[in-house]
């Protein structure tokens, strides 16, 4: 059978499985089972066990369920409402007022939290009921809750760039710092929309006459405190080089659980429920990828990502057109997967095909990361999209309308980033390389 | 709080084996919280100029461990993902019969998962296999969590897949939507 033809059975035995239901992580692994038995010439007896080992006996990996455990923790305190006092009265002139503390907000807790979907439910807790009680306009809300959201996996810490970053053998704190300019400009860019639309009709963010003085402004900063600490802390550890990503990682946890205890919300029904929710979230991302472990040492057997990475060298494509290529393929699986199956599924292939481009891995890896910002608010499958439906009582469709705009901002980004690569690499360059 | 659903199924194998997934659910989140403490020993040690040796390491079997302890528990409470964009758009009959091949296909792999990893882990030990890095130890001892996970986990889809036989809704599907119900209450996941 030709290596195309390998590819092709492959792929549809994939999709038949995952278009049944079966779990992620077990479909990853059947698949790689067969692509084992049929073309590779080893026994699947001892390949298995030392792939899955293998793949989750990582200290870097180890990172992920402290990452976890940290926002599952913060989640459970009120942070989130303390960040709306501390934010509002300094946007309440800007046209869209407080609509800008969804964008802040969550680029702030999305710098203590690794994930798009607590850094959502937790932003969406306090903003949601507050900027309906004020008569602010839902579709604008919701679209700006979803679509900042997604700043929680682009600025560091990150859950999603750590299993990117073990899947390309990138270092996790070059990545790190990768998404960090790149997140900025994505928050003006969502802020600017935000302001233009209130500017062309202010009645979507009504003007309450609150306002604070400069004294009352820098009062209630005092209540970043804590999260500004935090911040510093870990994060500062982690790119200054003093701490590891998993060092880092524990501190996070020491710091969450100590905002925690003094702002009372420390009880030990908040400390279990914590951490067995990050010990569920961990195990099933540590599933998908000990399932995609063995897939891709059974893809290296059928020959499939060497074939396909000197096929598209042979190509001549220019980076530009590969990432356009890329762009449209992950947008597709975006709709029906989320984000860590997408990386997962396509890293054995992929990334030996953008390697062979010349495309550095440490922008690829920014690039995956807005590719999945854009699939979680892509439906019908899209994690953001679950939560503020849950949370807002709305319907998928409403949701989803409503992030739309968003969803348009982050390919302006992907774009922005692939005409100017130095906005993802030049912080990494400065301070690491 | 969501009313808990129906989950439990009167036969005795049923609640062993809930128990089990429960109980190596907390055993797994003890290790992934000794994996904190263990990093946080090791950089605080680096800070007063105490080299600890090999926390890394640990670390990383802490974590595997811990993530294969959790598995069947993950999967019981529904928090495993899988592609539900076809599922949703099925009759209840279809749904029963998506589910059991599903179920079935999942056992399958599970049973090959744990029966090479315990051949795997079995060889190791018999041979005397030790750890290569800064600890020295039998490498069994810290894989051999990986074998009664992975083991659980081939009997919960066992069990669930006789659930869904004799016509009952699947415990994981049950707990998946209690939890979306309550997704701002609760836990936000991934």
């Amino acid at each position: 059978m030709s290596t195309l033809g390998v590819a092709g059975l492959l792929i549809a035995v994939l999709f038949a499985l995952l278009a049944g239901g079966v779990w992620v992580g077990l479909a990853l692994g059947i698949v790689g089972g067969v692509a084992f038995v049929l073309f590779a010439n080893a026994s699947l007896i001892d390949g298995l066990p030392v792939a899955l080992w293998g793949a989750l006996d990582s200290w870097e990996l180890a990172a992920l369920p402290l990452f976890v455990w940290m926002g599952e923790i913060l989640f459970r305190t009120r942070l989130s409402e303390q960040m709306f006092s501390a934010l509002a009265p300094w946007v309440e002139r800007l046209p869209g007022r407080l609509m800008h503390v969804n964008v802040i907000a969550s680029a702030l807790f999305g710098a203590v939290c690794g994930s798009t979907a607590a850094t959502t439910a937790t932003v969406s807790k306090a903003a949601l009921p507050e900027l309906r009680r004020l008569g602010y306009d839902e579709k604008l809300c919701l679209g700006s809750l979803c679509g900042s959201g997604t700043l929680g996996i682009l600025i560091p810490p990150s859950v999603t760039m750590i299993i990117y970053a073990v899947a390309a053998e990138v270092p996790i704190i070059e990545l790190f710092a990768a998404g960090l300019v790149p997140a900025l400009v994505l928050m003006l860019m969502f802020m600017a929309w935000i302001a233009w639309r209130a500017w062309r009709d202010p009645r979507l963010a009504p003007d309450t006459g609150r306002r604070a003085g400069w004294l009352q402004r820098l009062v209630a900063l005092r209540l970043l405190l804590p999260v500004a600490l935090l911040i510093a802390f870990v994060v500062g550890l982690m790119l200054f080089g003093y701490a590891t990503a998993t060092e880092g990682a524990a501190f996070g946890v020491l710091g969450a659980l100590t905002i925690a205890l003094l702002s009372r919300s420390l009880t030990w029904r908040a400390l279990r429920d914590s951490l067995l929710g990050a010990t569920k979230v961990s195990a099933m991302i540590m599933l998908i990828i000990a399932g995609s472990a063995f897939l891709t040492k059974a893809m290296a057997y059928t020959g499939i990502p060497r074939g396909l990475a000197e096929w598209v060298s042979l190509q001549g494509l220019s980076p530009a057109t590969l990432i356009l290529a890329l762009s449209l393929l992950y947008i597709l699986l975006g709709t029906a997967l989320d984000g860590v199956s997408m990386i997962v599924l396509t890293a054995a292939i992929v990334i030996p095909m953008v390697q062979a481009a010349g495309i550095d891995l440490v922008w690829f890896g920014i690039f995956i990361i807005l590719m999945v910002e854009m699939s979680e608010i892509t439906p019908p499958v899209g994690f953001c999209l679950y939560i503020l439906q849950s949370m807002s009582g709305r319907d998928s469709s409403f949701v989803a309308v409503a992030a739309m705009p968003f969803f348009f901002i982050l390919g302006a980004m992907v774009v922005l980033v692939t005409a100017f690569p130095s906005l993802v690499l030049w912080l990494p360059q400065t301070l690491i390389r | 709080m969501a009313s808990r659903p129906q989950t439990e199924d009167g036969c005795a194998a049923c609640v062993v084996i809930a128990a089990a997934c429960t109980g190596l659910g907390g055993l797994g989140a003890v290790l992934f919280a000794c994996v904190a403490v263990t990093m946080v020993a090791q950089a605080g040690a680096r800070a007063f100029g105490l080299a600890l040796v090999g926390g890394d390491e640990v670390a990383g079997w802490l974590s595997a461990s811990a993530a294969f302890c959790a598995f069947p528990y993950a999967f019981r409470q529904g928090a495993l993902v899988r592609m539900e964009l076809v599922l949703a758009r099925l009759g209840v009959a279809a749904l029963r019969r998506a589910e059991l091949v599903a179920l079935s296909l999942g056992t399958l792999w599970c049973v090959t998962m744990a029966g090479t990893m315990a051949r795997f882990v079995w060889q190791n030990a018999a041979f005397g296999e030790r750890s290569t890095g800064l600890v020295n130890i039998p490498i069994w001892t810290v894989q051999a969590p990986a074998v009664v996970g992975l083991g659980v986990l081939a009997l919960a889809m066992a069990e669930q897949l006789w659930r869904v036989w004799r016509g009952r809704r699947p415990v994981y599907a049950l707990n998946a939507e209690a939890a979306l119900a309550g997704a701002d209450r609760h836990t936000a996941g991934m």
